[in-house]
């Protein structure tokens, strides 16, 4: 039997695809424009002439670091704050507070967050210019999207879990770690990679916390300084006479890769896993 | 609950062990081990303008200089001054000189320098077909505060201006409004005209001088292309038209046209003065000049 669409569900469907095709189209853009440019070469080399020759590994490099550094924070404060809330929070003012101050957050322009960061990591604290300052301020600018994230999870997992925990004689605490934390594993972890995406691609928070466009060498630990594809690819576009356009597109293409399999990978994984559920 | 307020109070000194642990330099390591050779880092922050001219120098001074990283990055001038102030850059690129507060604050740190170690030329610019050829600085300054308007009253056709500029973004906007439009100083407070067209990039405005008769706009010396043409300045009504040119801006005959600055805190010593004695050399100044900055005069 052919289903009939009516003429609102027509224009629903018809709205969705004027929205879908401009960032898709943009993609699909900057990628083909990028493969011209692309080679194992292009993302195994140090750059040298200040991106002229050369390639990228330096800012790639630079940017691996960085994720796994703000990952490294992140999670624990951001999981942390995402279960307490979720969980053990009681129904009151200073919690409504602390769910306000956090949506609000997400909502600050990351270039506050960079002025922050500079603030309080590289001057107050002394950490410098540095990957600990860029990461922590980058976990700052994530934060919010991570405790969203494992809130969400949490909530999601059905209210009949924790009774039969507790039926069973379990404490909330143990209701909480051994049946309801793995149950929204993968929300937590798709929530925690998409913040990592987010800070792949961030320039403002890293200009003034450690990033650099020429270094000699590869970072070696979280004190080094270290170079990172969007600041890369803001030099070079804008700054560089003479940079070849190949060259960047195939840098604005390798940050658009690197992000996006995040993201889709977050995806696929987080279905996949939804799958399994019997709920 | 207990159990899970100790496992977030492990996770949290555990994010701080990560973090604020770190030792600063290898020295840190409590003396057990003698640190391996030293390499010098020297880190150099600062002018956006500078930024592709600092790394040139920095990489071409490595290829001689094993054992000295320099590390360049940008973010502005004022951004490079204030790191220069609260210790996280050695070297502060600056495409204007320090302000007197500023200058006041690295005091307090050690004994400031001030090293000019290339220049920036602008060149005022109009399309080809424009009959303007020449102006006066005050003429500038009066077309982009707005008072003159029309080609004719500089010579021209009567046609009004368009004004073009680079947006307050960049460092050549903030040496031009200081320079022309306030007249370094004379015209204190002065602003572009609100018809002002702010363009994003030099090469934003390059473009639409090439389409548009009865623009004007500015660009840096390396900017300068056939298909717009160059005015020259006049110091005064009655002086002699100085086109923009590398010789021009040495000997200071040519009027558009500012220094760009190294400012180094505490003593020039071991590493600092290598580098310096380097970018100051002739090697580091034909990389300026390779790169169609104005090299310094000898």
């Amino acid at each position: 039997m052919k289903r009939k669409y009516d003429a609102k569900e027509l224009a629903c469907v018809l709205i969705l695809v004027l929205a879908i095709l401009p960032p898709l189209s943009a993609v699909i853009y900057i990628l083909a424009k990028a493969a011209a440019g692309l080679s194992w070469e292009f993302v195994s080399t140090v750059p040298t002439q200040r991106g002229l020759s050369g390639g990228i590994l330096s800012p790639i490099v630079g940017t691996l670091w960085l994720m796994m550094g703000t990952a490294l924070v992140v999670l624990p404060f951001g999981v942390g704050a995402g279960i307490y809330l979720a969980e053990f929070a009681p129904n009151n003012r200073l919690t409504h507070l602390l769910e306000t101050a956090l949506v609000n957050l997400a909502g600050v322009p990351s270039v506050i967050y960079g002025l922050f960061g500079y603030a309080v990591f590289v001057v107050m604290l002394g950490f410098g210019s540095s990957l600990i300052s860029a990461s922590l301020t980058l976990a700052a600018l994530t934060l919010p999207l991570v405790v969203a994230a494992t809130r969400q999870a949490l909530t999601d997992v059905p209210r009949s879990f924790r009774e039969a925990a507790l039926a069973l004689g379990a404490t909330p605490w143990q209701g909480v770690s051994t049946v309801i934390l793995p149950s929204a594993k993968s929300g937590i972890i798709t929530g925690t990679l998409l913040g990592m995406a987010r800070a792949a691609g961030e320039t403002a928070p890293i200009l003034i916390t450690g990033v650099a466009f020429f270094l000699p060498s590869l970072p070696s630990s979280f004190t080094s300084r270290f170079m990172a594809l969007p600041y890369h690819l803001y030099i070079i576009a804008t700054q560089v006479p003479g940079m070849p356009v190949e060259r960047m597109w195939a840098t604005a293409g390798t940050l658009l890769l690197m992000v996006m399999t995040m993201q889709v990978g977050a995806t696929v994984w987080r279905e996949a896993e939804r799958r399994k559920k019997r709920w | 609950m207990k159990k899970f307020f100790s496992i977030a109070a492990l996770a949290l000194v555990a994010s701080l062990a990560l973090t604020g642990c770190q030792p600063k330099t290898p020295a840190d390591n409590g003396g057990t081990t003698p640190p391996p050779p030293q390499k010098a880092t020297i880190i150099v922050n600062g002018s956006d303008t500078m930024v592709n001219m600092g790394a040139a120098l920095a990489e071409e001074f490595m290829k001689t200089k094993e054992n000295i990283e320099v590390v360049v990055s940008g973010g502005g001038s004022g951004t490079g001054i204030a790191s220069l102030i609260n210790g996280s850059c050695d070297i502060a690129q600056s495409s204007r000189a320090m302000k007197q507060e500023e200058k006041d604050n690295a005091g307090k740190q050690g004994t400031l320098h001030e090293v000019i170690v290339a220049f920036d030329g602008l060149a005022a610019v109009v399309h080809p077909s424009n009959p303007v050829k020449e102006m006066t600085l005050q003429d500038l300054a009066k077309i982009y505060r707005g008072e003159i308007t029309n080609w004719k009253d500089v010579g021209g056709n009567d046609a009004n201006i368009v004004l073009l500029s680079r947006d307050t973004t960049s460092g050549t906007h903030v040496f031009f409004k200081e320079f022309v439009v306030q007249e370094d100083g004379k015209a204190k407070g002065a602003e572009f005209a609100d018809q002002t067209m702010m363009m994003p990039s030099t090469q934003a405005i390059v473009d639409e001088l090439t389409n548009n008769v009865n623009a004007i706009g500015y660009v840096g010396l390396g900017y300068l292309k056939p298909s717009i043409t160059a005015l020259g300045m006049k110091a005064n009504a009655d002086a002699p038209a100085v086109l923009p040119s590398v010789a021009a801006v040495q000997d200071n005959t040519y009027g558009l046209a500012r220094p760009l600055f190294f400012y180094i805190v505490g003593n020039l010593e071991g590493a600092m003065q290598t580098y310096i004695d380097y970018v100051l050399s002739p090697a580091g100044q034909k990389v300026v000049a390779d790169l169609s900055f104005v090299p310094i005069s000898k």
